[in-house]
């Protein structure tokens, strides 16, 4: 198509490496989609976690999906999620719906039999992590 | 857990079918936000609209996902033709894409044309309350 007036609503360029997720995942936390809303899609393959509690000014949903797509019903993972200081288990696809202001994490995947995809979609246009992580403690030296 | 004060944010039902196969939606009220989810496996070819339409007050993302979780780049061949605007501006999606549409910009016909694997389509609607308009004839 020589010229275009709608393909800049179409989006192909999302696809980045982070480290700590299987594969590639798509993400849109900068403001790319044009709307107070902003996605990662990603997949988990091994046991791993979130362990930093915090909350966001935004509501926010995440997604636990089954990686098999003729039965998304097989999640093959138990994930711990704390949401308000109360542990979740969740063992079957689940949406998270966290109201904004509410803190949450960890969240542990504890047991990962199959890739999952771990959906995270945001109501704010700008998506940034709730603060620093908690300093770590220095080791205490023996005298 | 006997009695929780989070738990209703942890939706464990929210299988639908709106189309082909089970996917995972929820709407405003079951997330009580200004959002719905709607995740469609889709399998098959499938004209999934015919003619377009507009949300005059809500953006919506179309998502078009491959259902490789080890390899999101790969789409599976599949070929997805969408139009856009009142003069129904035709692209063609083979490669996992995220389609913004703004409010009011008509989208339609939607053609999932060639699905070799399945392919997932995630619709991500920023209201709490579905509706639409028809174009004008």
């Amino acid at each position: 198509m020589a010229e275009s007036k709608y393909g800049k609503c179409i989006k192909t360029g999302l696809v980045m490496d982070i480290p700590h997720y299987t594969g590639k995942s798509i993400v849109a936390h900068n403001g790319e989609l044009d709307a107070d809303c902003s996605v990662g899609y990603h997949c988990i393959s091994k046991p791993m976690s979130f362990d930093h509690p915090h909350s966001h000014g935004f509501p926010e949903m995440l997604c636990f999906i089954g990686g098999n797509p003729e039965d998304i019903t097989d999640l093959g993972a138990e994930i711990e999620f704390t949401l308000g200081g109360e542990t979740h288990t969740i063992t079957t696809p689940a949406v998270v719906s966290i109201p904004s202001g509410v803190e949450h994490c960890p969240i542990v995947f504890k047991k990962v039999d199959k890739p999952l995809i771990f959906l995270e979609i945001s109501l704010t246009r700008i998506w940034k992590p709730a603060g620093p992580p908690p300093p770590k403690k220095k080791p205490v030296k023996k005298r | 857990m006997a009695e929780t004060k989070y738990g209703q944010h942890v939706l464990r039902e929210a299988f639908k079918t709106h189309h082909q196969l089970e996917g995972l939606s929820a709407n405003g009220d079951e997330m009580d936000a200004d959002c719905i989810l709607t995740h469609h496996v889709i399998y098959k070819p499938e004209i999934m609209l015919k003619e377009p339409h507009f949300h005059s007050d809500f953006i919506q993302l179309l998502c078009f996902l491959g259902t490789n979780p080890m390899d999101v780049r790969d789409f599976g061949g599949a070929v997805v033709e969408i139009c856009l605007g009142e003069e129904q501006e035709k692209h063609v999606i083979d490669s996992p894409a995220i389609v913004s549409v703004s409010k009011g910009l008509p989208h339609g016909p939607l053609n999932f044309k060639v699905i070799p694997k399945p392919i997932i389509f995630l619709e991500i609607m920023l209201t709490r309350r579905y509706h639409m308009e028809k174009l004008n004839t």
